[in-house]
């Protein structure tokens, strides 16, 4: 059952990104959908025809999730179920994770890059379920080290120093 | 001949040697290691290989994808938990062979079965491989389009998962990849505003968030768990000259299905395996012994599952289409280092393609060795939690975007990459059509762009020869099929409990 509500929300997602990208690029230019033997190809035919592609594939992939709801019946709770079923450690997880990367790539150039590695390897080996600080503090030094003296000492690159 | 032997003398310069043989290794920890796969460890090397010279970085990667192979057979052995998509079929026999107190013996076919397989698959690569480009080279711009085209088509149709879901992949891929000022008349496309998506979306941090953050995150769910070999002491046991030679059969058919299944683009290790397998039991007198700790069931995969990494390279090499997810990120080095990948690379950078050869066979050799001498290294990796190579895997993922451009925002564009690509994992569609899409679409809009300005518009000349009309009929049919399929009813069941792609 969750599977076609996955699978039905998954194609839904497709068409409104084939649709965002369809109306971006037409009011971007104005360029009509024009392929054939009167003009050129022009800068948006290829990219209209994907984002109608991919419309009419989500399309598809929707609707066909949505006929199995149909025949399995009940497709409100199924859809409930799904919400319920999202929020579980792991998702937590895995949010706490793209926080914590979208805070590395933010301070990646403000702070320090080896005491910005230390926090964020310490952190991410808390997430990853380690426990024992000790281990934690040598490991994440010794990696922040490494990483410090291979990218910004040898590989000189241009990360706050 | 002669630039094989100057391949050979390349390969064997000392740093492009050390290259291979520490690319080899890390190979075989990362394929031994549940969780981690090919493109993955490749993708993690790519902030290392920047500032180097194009060969050793590639012969790097090479070794990364050679070892990786016979890696994943170590878990299938003594876990039953592949450590690679492709080492799924291993498990079937080497895992009993190991209950029955024969796990070293198990990892020894499994090892000289994939060298054997390795060597096969190189062997058909040389030849194929300067046959296939003089043909090539001599394609037009319409050719080279249709061939990409179809070879997006087979992806999305050999791809684990239905065709439907693969071609999403496709499309999407290809509409990332026009993002960016448009290279003929120079309109913006897709930018949304951002000065940043002017020059596109940067190639290294799709292929780090596809391959990297996306992967870590949807091994999220391996957290705590600890995995209990069936025993940790084992020493390799390789079979004697005469016990391999009476398994010939074995390992013929699976180098040759290796070959040939890998070089159709997407199908991959994976998909080689079962064919090899299901063929060499089909050939057995004692069919009901696989499964059962039959030492053909593990020859036949292994052999299966490096010979693919000759037959990848044939298509890779030839025609710029990557055969599955790692060849897709060396195509992506390749970019990366300023090299085309296409029909012309045999002729711009030959001596780099026999030097990459030639580091593919070396690395089989050494990955026999390493095995066979450091097998205990590899199985007390094999007990290592994870929790500590994950959060690493993500800095070196970061800093493989941000060192593109020297900026942040590369790095940005991988997160959210990698967040699509995980939740695309979530829905079980194959992220790696995604980056297939990516790579090929400039190829393909570029050539159908050229191919209309020299044909005066006519969309006739993409039929306009016996090629053509062969290659447009492949995607007519592949098309066909799974709009009849589509009609019909929806995927099939065994479609429908497959597990994610991860290769």
């Amino acid at each position: 059952m969750s599977d076609a509500v996955v699978e039905f929300v998954a194609g839904c997602a497709f068409v409104a990104v084939a649709v965002v990208a369809y109306l971006n690029l037409n009011a971007a230019t104005g360029d009509a959908f024009a392929f054939g033997a009167q003009s050129s190809m022009r800068a948006t035919t290829f990219p209209n025809f994907l984002a109608i592609g991919l419309g009419v594939l989500g399309a598809l992939f929707a609707m066909a999730a949505a006929r199995r709801l149909v025949e399995q019946g009940n497709a409100a709770a199924a859809f409930v179920n799904l919400f319920k079923s999202v929020w579980s450690r792991e998702t937590a997880i895995a949010l706490a994770i793209i926080v914590l990367l979208i805070a590395y790539a933010f301070l990646l150039k403000k702070v320090h890059f080896g005491l910005l590695t230390f926090i964020f390897l310490a952190a991410g080996f808390v997430l990853f379920g380690r426990r024992k600080p000790v281990p934690i503090i040598i490991v994440a030094a010794a990696a922040s080290a490494c990483f410090y003296g291979l990218f910004v000492g040898l590989l000189q690159l241009a990360l706050n120093p | 001949m002669a630039d094989l032997v100057a391949g050979f003398a390349t390969a064997m310069e000392p740093t492009n040697f050390l290259m291979i043989l520490v690319g080899t290794m890390l190979g075989l920890f990362a394929g031994a290691l549940p969780g981690l796969s090919s493109p993955m460890a490749i993708v993690v090397l790519l902030p290392l290989t920047y500032t180097m010279n194009a060969l050793p970085a590639l012969l790097v990667m090479i070794g990364v994808y050679v070892g990786t192979k016979l890696g994943g057979s170590f878990a299938a052995v003594l876990l039953r938990t592949p450590g690679t998509p492709g080492a799924a079929c291993t498990a079937l026999d080497g895992f009993p062979m190991a209950e029955r107190g024969q796990a070293g013996l198990a990892l020894g076919y499994a090892t000289v079965g994939s060298t054997a397989g390795g060597v096969f698959g190189w062997l058909l690569a040389i030849i194929f491989i300067p046959l296939l480009s003089t043909v090539a080279v001599k394609s037009s711009n319409a050719d080279i389009a249709l061939v990409g085209v179809m070879g997006l088509f087979m992806v999305s149709a050999f791809v684990r998962g239905s065709m439907l879901r693969g071609l999403i992949g496709v499309f999407l891929g290809l509409l990332i990849s026009t993002v960016g000022l448009d290279k003929i008349d120079a309109s913006e496309r897709l930018t949304f505003g951002n000065i940043d998506l002017l020059s596109g979306v940067p190639f290294a941090a799709a292929l780090t968030g596809f391959f990297g953050i996306a992967v870590v995150l949807s091994d999220v769910k391996l957290i705590g768990r600890k995995e209990v070999l069936i025993t940790d002491k084992v020493n390799m046991a390789l079979p004697t000259f005469r016990d391999m030679a009476a398994r010939w059969r074995a390992m013929l058919t699976g180098a040759f299905f290796g070959t040939g299944v890998g070089a159709i683009p997407g199908v991959g290790a994976e998909g080689a395996t079962w064919v090899a397998y299901a063929s060499i039991r089909g050939q057995s007198k004692n069919p009901e012994n696989f499964g059962k700790g039959e030492p053909d069931g593990i020859v036949a995969p292994e052999a299966a599952n490096n010979a693919t990494t000759g037959g990848t390279m044939v298509p890779m090499l030839t025609l710029g289409i990557p055969g599955d997810g790692s060849t897709a990120v060396i195509l992506g080095a390749f970019i990366l280092h300023g090299i085309e990948p296409g029909v012309l690379l045999m002729q711009t950078s030959s001596e780099l393609v026999y030097g990459m050869l030639a580091g593919l066979l070396i690395s089989t050799i050494l990955m026999f060795l390493i095995a066979w001498l450091a097998i205990r290294v590899f199985i007390y990796m094999l007990q290592q939690d994870r929790s500590w190579l994950f959060p690493m895997v993500l800095v070196l993922a970061c800093l493989g975007a941000f060192a593109t451009m020297g900026s942040t925002f590369p790095v940005y564009v991988a997160i959210v990459l990698g967040v699509v690509g995980f939740l695309m994992e979530k829905a079980r569609f194959p992220v790696v059509t995604v980056v297939l899409g990516i790579i090929l679409g400039p190829i393909i809009e570029e050539n159908i762009r050229l191919a209309l300005v020299l044909s005066g518009d006519d969309w006739g000349t993409f039929v306009a020869t016996w090629p053509r009309i062969a290659l447009v009929s492949v995607i007519v049919v592949l098309l066909a099929w799974e709009v009849y399929r589509q009609v019909r009813g929806a995927e099939p069941e065994a479609v429908r409990n497959d597990q994610p792609i991860g290769d």
